[in-house]
């Protein structure tokens, strides 16, 4: 198709991001990978510190389980999304049950926690990813043992039916959704999310007339965007959200497997967000954020590490952990004297970031010599 | 959109670095290679600075803008606002992927690796913007090879335009740049080297010395840039652009990998396409004193066109005699070569210098460019690259013209299967009584044994301008039947009585009359130039009235004019090949008018 394609192109078709991205995943050796996990066993359980609604410390269980995965990664998936890596094809109602009992066994039957989180690489409510009489099973057994429950949903299967459903089996439990950006263009192009700002507005309201919680996630730095455009942007984005959510959790880039910006980290084309913008974006929002019932969550997931939220190595155990004490103490005090030469730094390349013509960002490397780290690219 | 384009004139050029006046050419209010600035900068003069930028990411795609900060825009009345769209853009490693949102502009044209691959609408050829922005340059320049790919299509598409490759620019890398096609620079990796404490100088980013009063503020930032771009300006200036791109390479392994990358690619292309010059004159000087100035285009081309195309005089088909080079150019001035010739007696030998590192020069073929020109460091020994290169060269070049015996006087070891080799050397110098005794001997064992004629001095002259002419123009018919008179070295050539052409080794070119045009058209071989029908011709020739081209056209190369396919004069050409028919200035000056 001669003169169909740009000056440097070859004439073939423009393929859909997913299909470049994910074809090699569903390659026989990737399933057979995939699929050498034990279904009977879920995929990861532990403990953490976390907070009830009532902001009292508690303990909470994170129960990730391996589930057939989420409905939009079967046909398309988010730019970011890595749980797929956690799936197989072939997961029984049988093995879900098996899961949970072994979760229990793990957890010695929830003991000592007044919190747990039944994630599911997907929609937890979802009927085509998870069997209706083990979500009942999950949902009935959290509420009768008075734990705190949070499950994950994309807004576009919040439906009405399913959320009365949901309530009725564990009412007031927290429906945490990945919105990740609060602009539709971010969404469709940045993350390739499945749906709009329009349809999150739909599910939040579906889940306050079924009388649910409302979690927020929010993504800072989705790839193909700089760090300085994150900045402003995640800012903006969380302000708006907070006063629709119970609680908004911001989540900083973590780069995970087989994922698209797996594959641009991998080029040199991305680099996960600075510590230093997590504290700049607490900074900004922090006083009209306060002001709502909105709780605000910052966890740098592999924080201080090359693939999670980073600064320059010396600084990066301080300031991950003064982010992590905010989200318990909504305390501006504790970002007080946190200070790094590296700041100055990432100060310029937010400025760098936001004058300059290079949607892509222009971030170097945060840990060489400071001297090869200027050196002509 | 009502954008008034920017003024601009190309003063200099080498290869695709060019000089550009900005504003009204008689009194420009800028140039370019500069730099273009945010609004958080310091105030620079409109002589180093004549943009400002702005970005508004509020939301996405982000709108974009760029502000004249002087008068640059016919009729110089007033400062202008040029505005364009981001667009979305995937990273290149998603090449294969469409964001569906491609940048738009007018006057500014954001353009990524992606819309090079996916954007329909930059096929058009009335695409003519002033500035032209490499969204992606600073992640194109962390894959091996994708600037040089992105900034040569973009410099040859778009030769009109001014380029620029935001964020990867600095002091120690503009140059380079500008050698590949770049124009606008910003200081993002100075205010960078700033909030570090290191200075990013003209030779790579250094710690401050604090031994002499020096800082890392962004006033010291924009000194090493001022200096920067006046070497880089002087040098496109001077046509020596090449020796600053060589010494700046080095403070960086990604611009040695770039250079060398861009550098195969242009020596894989025609010479009207990588920019080359035909002719020089004998002042200008080529300074090839570093490792990588082998690599250049232009070296390369010399190498390959005497390997695979030169073929030596008619009378001199049957014995080389390889002789050592001298500091002296052309060679033929220098003590040692004076005594060379008293040795080499006959006039039916073809001498040919072996020399580094155009490898090989052919004796008529010593005025021209770079032959006259250049000039290297000695030691005395040849490094194994070298001897590698003229081995090669000497083997190509004799198993084309069938000599039928080497005489060896350069003192290079050099061995062949199908050919005698007769060292008339042995280990001693060139210029040794011993050594020049054997060379006379050899020379004339020769003529006896090969029954070679020494032919008339006219004859010998002649032959060896065809084999010049073959060597620049690809032909030598425009000189059948043609004489040689005057004094060497300038020789007059006439036919009939008539006067077709000068040959002027002080120029190192064929000065034709308008007499010989019509024996050049003649030939086929030289390029065309044709005008816009119906337009009276009366200056040069600007891509305004030229509507097409044909032919590979380098800098000095003389170009038939046609008007509605009539032979109508002739032109020297300015501009090389990339830069027609749509380049920003004059592409020939007008030489005859028939």
């Amino acid at each position: 198709m001669v003169g169909a394609s740009g000056i440097l192109g070859d004439g073939s078709k423009a393929v859909k991001i997913h299909h470049l991205v994910k074809a090699p995943e569903n390659t026989p050796q990737s399933i057979s990978r995939r699929e050498s996990w034990d279904a009977t066993k879920p995929a990861t359980v532990y403990k953490t510190p976390e907070m009830l609604r009532d902001g009292t410390p508690c303990t909470a269980a994170t129960v990730i389980l391996r589930t057939k995965g989420c409905v939009w990664w079967w046909k398309s998936g988010c730019t970011f999304c890595g749980y797929f890596n956690d799936v197989r094809d072939d997961v029984s109602a049988d093995d879900l049950f098996a899961q949970w009992e072994e979760a229990k066994r793990l957890t010695n039957d929830f003991k000592g926690c007044k919190m747990v989180k039944v994630y599911t690489s997907g929609t937890f409510f979802e009927d085509r990813e998870n069997p209706p009489e083990w979500q009942e099973m999950v949902l009935k057994e959290t509420y009768e043992k008075g734990l705190e429950l949070i499950v994950e949903a994309q807004a576009h299967l919040c439906n009405p039916e399913k959320l009365s459903w949901v309530a009725e089996r564990h009412p007031g439990c927290t429906v945490a959704i990945g919105l990740e950006a609060y602009d539709d263009t971010v969404l469709r192009f940045h993350c390739n999310k499945g749906f709009s700002t329009k349809t999150w507005r739909k599910s939040v309201s579906d889940l306050r007339d079924a009388g649910l919680r409302v979690k927020t996630y929010l993504l800072f730095k989705p790839p193909f965007m700089s760090e300085g455009d994150a900045l402003n942007l995640t800012c903006e984005w969380l302000k708006e959200v907070a006063p629709l959510s119970d609680e908004v959790s911001i989540n900083p880039m973590n780069i995970q497997k087989n994922t698209v910006v797996d594959r641009i980290f991998r080029n040199r084309e991305y680099r996960p967000p600075w510590l230093w913008s997590l504290v700049e974006m607490i900074e900004r929002t922090h006083d009209e954020i306060s002001n709502s019932n909105c709780r605000t969550i910052v966890h740098p997931t592999a924080g201080g590490r090359i693939r999670g939220a980073h600064n320059c190595k010396k600084c990066d155990v301080e300031v991950v952990a003064a982010i992590e004490r905010y989200s318990v103490s909504r305390d501006l005090r504790e970002f007080k004297g946190l200070d790094c030469d590296c700041k100055k730094v990432w100060k310029v390349e937010i400025e760098n970031d936001l004058s300059l013509p290079a949607p892509l960002g222009q971030g170097r490397d945060r840990r060489l010599s400071r001297v090869d780290m200027v050196r002509a690219p | 959109m009502d954008e008034r384009p920017l003024a601009r004139s190309v003063v200099a050029r080498h290869r695709f670095g060019r000089l550009f006046s900005l504003g009204d050419r008689n009194s420009p209010a800028s140039w370019s290679p500069a730099l273009i600035l945010s609004s958080d900068d310091e105030n620079l003069s409109f002589s180093l600075a004549p943009f400002e930028f702005s970005r508004d990411s509020s939301s996405l795609p982000a709108k974009l803008s760029i502000k004249t900060r002087t008068n640059l825009t016919l009729p110089f009345d007033g400062l202008d606002l040029w505005e364009a769209t981001e667009g979305l853009v995937l990273p290149p490693s998603l090449v294969e992927s469409n964001s569906g949102e491609f940048a738009a502009g007018g006057e500014i044209l954001p353009i990524s690796w992606q819309s090079l691959h996916h954007d329909l609408s930059l096929n058009n050829k009335d695409l003519v913007p002033s500035i032209i922005i490499l969204t992606d340059a600073p992640q194109l320049a962390n894959q091996k090879g994708l600037l040089s790919e992105a900034l040569f299509i973009l410099r040859t598409r778009f030769p009109s335009s001014l380029i620029w490759t935001p964020g990867i620019g600095g002091p120690d890398n503009c140059a380079i740049l500008a050698w590949m096609g770049v124009d606008l620079f910003d200081l993002a990796r100075s205010r960078h080297a700033s909030s570090l404490g290191v200075i990013l100088s003209e030779n790579g980013p250094r710690e401050v010395e604090e031994s002499i009063d020096e800082d890392s503020s962004m006033s010291s930032q924009i000194i090493a840039w001022k200096n920067s771009l006046a070497a880089t300006r002087s040098a496109i200036r001077q046509g020596n652009l090449r020796e600053l791109v060589e010494k700046q390479a080095i403070s960086s392994p990604r611009s040695v990998e770039r250079l060398r990358i861009h550098d195969a690619r242009m020596s894989s292309l025609d010479g009207s396409i990588s920019g080359l010059s035909r002719v020089k004159g004998q002042f200008h000087e080529l300074r090839c004193h570093s490792y990588s100035s082998r690599d250049d285009p232009l070296i390369q081309d010399w190498r390959q066109r005497v390997s695979l195309d030169h073929t030596p005089p008619e009378h001199q088909s049957k014995v080389l005699v390889l002789l050592p080079c001298s500091a002296t150019k052309p060679y033929r001035l220098s003590a040692s070569h004076k005594r060379f010739s008293r040795s080499i007696t006959s006039n039916a030998v073809h001498e040919v210098i072996v020399t580094a590192p155009l490898g090989l020069v052919p004796r008529e073929l010593e005025d021209i460019w770079p032959a006259g020109n250049y000039d290297i460091p000695v030691t005395g020994d040849w490094d194994s690259d070298e001897l590698i290169v003229i081995r090669k060269m000497i083997s190509e070049y004799t198993s084309r013209n069938n000599y039928l015996r080497i005489i060896n006087h350069s003192g290079i070891e050099i061995t062949s299967e199908s050919l005698e080799i007769i060292d008339t050397r042995k280990a001693l110098t060139a210029g040794s009584p011993e050594a020049l005794e054997n060379l006379n001997q050899i020379i004339e064992q020769s003529v006896e044994e090969f029954n070679l004629i020494n032919v008339k001095e006219s004859k010998h002259r002649l032959g060896k301008l065809r084999a010049l002419s073959r060597f620049q123009h690809g032909t030598d018919k425009w000189l059948d039947g043609t004489g040689i008179q005057g004094r060497p070295p300038i020789f007059t050539i006439r036919k009939d009585g008539t006067q077709l052409a000068l040959w002027n080794p002080r120029l190192g070119r064929f000065s034709f009359t308008k007499a010989c045009l019509p024996l050049l058209e003649e030939s086929g071989e030289f390029p065309e130039a044709h005008l816009m029908p119906g337009f009276d011709w009366r200056g040069d020739l600007f891509s305004s009235n030229v509507i097409d081209f044909k032919g590979s056209i380098r800098i000095g190369d003389e170009i038939l004019v046609y008007q509605d396919n009539l032979l109508i004069g002739s032109a020297r050409a300015e501009a090389a090949g990339w830069e027609w028919p749509d380049g920003p200035s004059r592409l020939a000056r007008a030489q005859h008018r028939l």
